[in-house]
């Protein structure tokens, strides 16, 4: 099994109110694409209620520094109670959406992601010397780097919504 | 010695109103398009006491070279399937209401006609080339282009579906 080394757990960002949901996602999209993150979307559920729309979407983008090491930053955003309504901004009817939404941003660190230092033990020992003291160095200028990005991503999505409300 | 590298599953549910039959279609035309040998392996249909469950499994291959093929494995559940009938610019039109979750998954085969298998020799010789020869050419044009054509039959449904994450910044295959 790979080890994972956790750099942002469960951070947080809720919003309620107006918000333009495809472009969010596009956003998101496009930032991970520029950032060459390969596309990963587990799950992405959709249900249409009486009170409006219910979206559960996972997405966990990933990039392969080395064949050793993997950086994921894992999404889960839960929609709540969207429904449709038509803005008018700058003289344009824009149509946007009006709800909840929540989103969780974790991110870790996969090493030995194809697993090739744990099919004996000395490997596995060999491994675990490895990383603690020759490759340390660089496992912590990944953890830095995917720290700063996932940071990133979380503020462009608070800035993004919070524009939205005017 | 047949081997695989396999694209991690990814789900798709769904709750409300759709064509059942447009799905279907717009599904496997996507497949026709890009040369997949389309096989339904199941097709369930459970009647129950007031609406259906119907199970679907859909399996396509396409033969890349003749050492290596593309798979994907397409899995359906549907449940309380029923005919409904909606306004749709002032005209009335009969349509589907359901509950169903879709599993896309895929694998890239090596070695799926089994020249390698037949003595332990071979076995080794397959071994080295998948290990030492060919694995990058693998892993960084074939498991990238499968997972991407698997994205982008994700993004066709999504886009019949209507949902709101259909865009898709990456390139199609």
């Amino acid at each position: 099994m790979s080890e994972y080394k956790f750099v942002v757990e469960e951070l947080r960002l809720a919003y309620e109110g107006l918000m333009n949901v495809p472009e969010l996602y596009s956003m998101i999209d496009q930032y991970f694409r520029e950032k060459q993150y390969d596309k990963r979307e587990v799950r992405n559920f959709e249900q249409t209620t009486p009170d409006g729309k219910n979206i559960e979407l996972e997405i966990q983008p990933y990039k392969k520094i080395t064949d050793y090491a993997k950086l994921v930053i894992k999404i889960r955003m839960f929609f709540y109670g969207l429904q449709d309504v038509v803005v008018e901004k700058d003289g344009l009817k824009i149509k946007m959406q009006k709800g909840k939404v929540e989103m969780i941003f974790d991110s870790f660190l996969e090493t030995d992601y194809e697993h090739r230092w744990e099919q004996k033990p000395t490997y596995f020992l060999i491994r675990t010397l490895f990383d603690k003291f020759i490759y340390k160095i660089y496992t912590t200028q990944f953890e830095k780097e995917l720290e700063k990005e996932t940071n990133h991503i979380h503020d462009m999505i608070k800035s993004f919504l919070n524009l939205q409300r005017y | 010695m047949t081997f695989r590298y396999d694209i991690p599953r990814s789900r798709l549910k769904y709750a409300g109103i759709f064509s059942w039959q447009g799905l279907y279609k717009t599904m496997n035309e996507w497949f026709q398009e890009r040369e997949f040998e389309f096989h339904e392996k199941l097709y369930k249909d459970k009647i129950k006491p007031v609406l259906p469950e119907i199970e679907i499994k859909w399996y396509a291959e396409r033969k890349v070279t003749g050492f290596i093929m593309y798979v994907i494995n397409v899995e359906f559940h549907i449940w309380d399937l029923e005919e409904v009938e909606i306004m749709k610019d002032g005209k009335k039109e009969q349509t589907n209401r359901a509950r169903f979750l879709i599993d896309f998954s895929g694998s890239v085969v090596i070695d799926y006609a089994g020249q390698f298998e037949h003595s332990e020799f071979r076995k080794k010789i397959e071994t080295f080339i998948r290990n030492h020869i060919i694995k990058k050419e693998v892993e960084t044009i074939h498991v990238d282009k499968l997972d991407y054509m698997i994205l982008n039959l994700h993004k066709r449904t999504k886009e019949y579906l209507d949902f709101y994450s259909k865009s898709h910044a990456y390139p199609m295959f």
